[in-house]
């Protein structure tokens, strides 16, 4: 990671986060609150400072872990998730990630995570190399590590586990295409031993990729280690049976009452080098919204554009709630594509006629009225702080400049004067939430008034969104869509446009061309420039319309303290380690005397 | 009697298997595969086919049917794709005493509640109390039982620090949940029950009654209340297997293990098995109340039975 990257990263997410910040308070709270609540997160900011320098005198847990000496006791240290935010069928995240039970990584090690930087570290490993062409990475793994039952972790057991999860169809498995074979391997076409991974000796791990593929590493913060031949042995499901469980994390699974109640406790066997503080982690159904959280019923809330204005105005007439909130950076960006397949569905095949569409849609004032301060407009996919974002020049181009009036010329250039004799199109919107709609409803509502022309908005779930839009003729002439990163790296959000990506009904392979040039370039601040290049095509391609990257704002007690939590190089504090989106253990947190939150309800 | 609880028995069999064949047809119409929920992206035809025959759906649909049905006959359902650690009644047998404990006790409070201001209500006929009543079964019935439940968990829990706001525990964790289930409920049974009663009261054998000289209380408990079961049984019975079987709105605001969320998110999840065994199991429990509803109607209305053996 260059030096370069860094000082653009920090800027940005710096920007990214005062504006957001700023305009959710701007929209949220009347002037006078706005300047209270500035001073109050400077209050908190130090606060953590300080304890955080406390000496570490406290209770010890069963890892050895001391707590430093404001902690309470340890059987008040525990992490409370709700079941139902995954909550699916498996139990080990290499069986399925969409449909998992367990949100956390608490019980099984991953390769490497993320820093409070958004940095990607070593876990399971200690260091890991590229080979000079950029092909073959390989990972020094940690020689301490062991299952719950005794046996060490090896190279064998992560080879194993990534070979069995991709040839029994994994849901998950597109995320590893880049790993040499990982396609053929998921279509049978060649046998899992021909997967690009490999055990060098008990504790080298080998990864070969098709391409030099620079975030490899970020991909190993979804990659979590099962016991070699453990379903073969144990047998299925046994990642839901305590009975059965073999944890390589700092947590085995002690309770399972589906739906019910899920209990992890300490792992004393565990010899890496994530160290929690809390002793338990205890998943049940948690009741919801603000009350709950003004109870101290549950740990954290989020708030966001579809949290209803009455409930961001309590927070915000709140000190306590408003110095317990924490904004987030953008994750994720929504935004418009068009079937532009040959013949589809004409004339949305004619670059004219889309960049009209395009054109004719306010896109600042849209999301500023409606998302009410919790989004940004996007100008490109990268959300605004994103490694990488180059917003502030992708504005300018054509496409994002809003003027009904040219939009208007392009479309009587297509022959559609006023809108006259243009197909009625259905947009379908994969599973929206009420803003989303209310969005899309925005959108339907600009096009009639500014083009004469009218679209049919078709909400859908999931799958249903799935049959119509990728599968069995690719029916959706226009469709809205989110995407959600994965790892610290333009290659999350830009990998998904590549046309045997099979996300999208439009195909370039120019575009692809480009890009994979682009993406394989060693220097990184060359690879950053040419990947702007690409992402600015992209919008000019007029294939995709980016319309906004929404964040959150999360609460959580003030009484909870600890490393993790404390504000990362650009400001930002997460819950929970390794930062957005990624699968953790929760060390680094601990919990305090309630007393700072006298006051919350 | 005999024959006619027979002949209901067989409805009721039949009505099974047309529910049945509908309920399977159903899942395998609308779009989505049970491995495909919440996927980015579509698996390949490749992966696709490796779930098919995991799960024995790579057999032609008509004998999928017959498979499930030969063994529905024996009571098992299957395994729910999103908990394949229980088989499909397992997990109904789990999630349903969370669901039928809140349920009941909201539905007796209803019940109690609603069935005493119909009371008053009747009593004082179109007195101030009786207009009182009326509107508040008009409010309460049209606030949604989650509004309900989010104004009590702000003030109970949130502001006054009285009862906890969710999750499950001991009794104090059952109060706000059954108060926000069952107070929207009242509504509905208190003008029911008023309307009950108030007929009842207009009927002649009351007039006679009360020409006779008897007192208030003594027509209402012998005569009004009596016949005006009638209509009240066949109305409030069937309301213990709705409420006993959950709400998702309830159990999602107050986080309570129970079968609502099954409800939904089975199929939302496009898990057939689950969405056969609950949308079976839903059935059989509705049916049957209207089954012993029928049969009390016989045991209450000797009018009924009187019929019955013309």
């Amino acid at each position: 990671m260059s030096a370069n990257k860094k000082l653009s990263r920090r800027n940005m997410l710096k920007l990214a986060g005062l504006t957001g910040a700023g305009a959710a308070l701007a929209a949220c709270a009347p002037q006078t609150v706005e300047k209270v609540v500035e001073k109050e997160k400077v209050v908190e900011v130090e606060k953590i400072v300080e304890v955080t320098a406390a000496a570490p005198t406290g209770p010890t847990n069963a890892l050895g872990v001391t707590l430093p000496a404001d902690a309470l006791p340890l059987d008040q240290q525990y992490i409370k998730l709700g079941i139902g935010a995954v909550g699916g069928g498996f139990g080990h995240i290499m069986e399925s990630l969409y449909n998992r039970a367990f949100e956390h990584a608490g019980g099984a090690e991953t390769l490497t995570t993320l820093n409070i930087d958004l940095e990607t570290v070593p876990v399971a490993c200690e260091s890991w190399t590229v080979s000079e062409d950029g092909l073959s990475w390989d990972f020094a793994l940690r020689k301490d590590l062991v299952f719950s039952n005794g046996t060490p972790i090896t190279a064998h057991d992560w080879v194993y586990t990534l070979r069995w999860s991709l040839a029994r169809g994994y849901d998950f498995g597109w995320f590893y295409t880049d790993i040499k074979n990982a396609t053929e391997v998921m279509n049978g076409s060649v046998p899992p031993e021909q997967l690009g991974i490999e055990a060098v000796d008990d504790y080298t791990l080998r990864i070969t990729t098709k391409a030099y593929t620079p975030y490899l590493p970020g991909l190993g913060t979804w990659f979590q280690v099962a016991k070699k031949d453990i379903w073969e042995t144990a047998g299925e499901n046994w990642a839901l049976d305590p009975k059965r469980y073999v944890s390589s994390g700092p947590f085995i699974l002690s309770e399972f009452n589906r739906g019910v109640s899920h209990k992890w406790t300490l792992n004393k066997t565990y010899k890496g080098i994530r160290r929690p503080y809390v002793t338990e982690i205890r998943e049940q159904p948690l009741p919801g919204g603000i009350a709950a959280y003004i109870a101290g019923d549950i740990q954290t809330y989020a708030i966001d554009g579809n949290t209803p204005p009455a409930e961001v105005a309590l927070i915000n007439a709140n000190p306590v709630l408003r110095a317990e909130s924490h904004p987030q950076p953008s994750s994720y960006t929504d935004y418009l594509g068009f079937n532009t397949m040959p013949g589809a569905f004409p004339p949305l095949d004619n670059p004219d006629v889309r960049l009209a569409l395009c054109k004719a849609i306010d896109k600042e004032t849209l999301v500023g009225e409606i998302w009410r301060g919790f989004s940004n407009p996007a100008w490109g996919i990268l959300p605004k702080g994103f490694p990488g974002y180059t917003g502030d020049k992708l504005k300018e181009l054509d496409p994002n400049v809003y003027n009904p009036e040219a939009a208007r010329q392009l479309l009587s250039k297509a022959g559609f004067a006023d809108g006259k004799g243009f197909p009625k199109f259905e947009m379908w919107i994969r599973q929206p939430t009420p803003i989303q709609l209310t969005m899309c409803q925005a959108i339907q509502a600009r096009w009639k008034e500014n083009l004469g022309i009218e679209i049919e908005l078709k909400p859908a779930d999931f799958q249903a969104f799935a049959e119509v839009y990728q599968g069995k003729g690719e029916k959706a002439p226009i469709y809205h869509v989110a995407y959600s990163l994965d790892y610290y790296d333009p290659a999350t959000f830009l990998n998904v446009f590549v046309t045997n990506g099979g996300r999208h009904p439009h195909k370039d392979p120019a575009w692809d061309e480009a890009y994979a040039k682009a993406n394989t370039l060693r220097d990184p601040a060359a690879r950053f420039a040419a990947i702007a290049e690409v992402e600015a095509q992209l919008v000019n391609s007029t294939a995709y319309y980016f319309l906004h990257s929404p964040f959150s704002i999360m609460l959580w007690p003030c009484n909870a303290k600890g490393e993790t939590l404390q504000p990362n190089k650009d400001g930002y504090s997460f819950w929970g380690g390794g930062g957005v989106g990624c699968p953790h253990a929760y060390e680094g947190i601990y919990w305090t005397d309630p007393a700072c939150r006298a006051g919350v309800g | 009697m005999i024959s006619y609880t027979a002949k209901r028995l067989f409805g009721i069999l039949i009505t099974l298997l047309l529910l049945s064949i509908l309920t399977f047809a159903l899942t395998r119409l609308v779009p989505g595969t049970p491995w495909g929920a919440n996927a980015q992206i579509p698996l390949s035809a490749e992966q696709e086919a490796i779930f098919r025959q995991r799960y024995g759906m790579d057999k032609p649909v008509v004998e999928q049917y017959l498979i499930w049905l030969r063994n529905a006959i024996l009571l098992d359902f299957g395994r729910p794709f999103t908990a394949p650690e229980l088989s499909v009644t397992e997990l109904i047998a789990k999630a349903l005493p969370y669901s039928a404990i809140v349920g009941g006790i909201a539905c007796l409070f209803a019940l109690a509640i609603g069935v005493i201001l119909g009371m008053v209500a009747a009593a004082a006929r179109n007195g101030w109390l009786d207009n009182l009543v009326t509107s508040y079964a008009v409010i309460i019935a049209a606030m949604p039982s989650f509004v309900l439940a989010y104004l009590l968990a702000y003030f109970f829990a949130a502001q006054w620090r009285l009862l906890p706001s969710g999750g499950w525990g001991g009794p104090q964790h059952l109060v706000l949940p059954v108060i926000a289930y069952g107070l929207p409920v009242t509504g509905g049974v208190a003008r029911w029950t008023r309307q009950c009663l108030v007929d009842t009261m207009s009927s002649d054998y009351v007039r006679t009654a009360y020409a006779k000289g008897l007192r208030q209380a003594a027509v209402i408990a012998r005569h009004v209340l009596r016949n005006a079961l009638i209509p009240m049984i066949t109305s409030f019975l069937p309301l213990f297997p709705g409420m006993m079987t959950g709400s998702i709105f309830i159990e999602v605001v107050f986080g309570l293990p129970g079968l609502g969320r099954y409800f939904v998110q089975s199929s939302s999840n496009r898990d057939y098995p689950l969405v056969l065994g609950i949308t079976i199991f839903w059935a059989v429990l509705i049916m049957l109340t209207y089954f012993i509803t029928d049969v009390l109607y016989g045991i209450i209305d000797p009018r009924v039975r009187i019929t019955e053996r013309k």
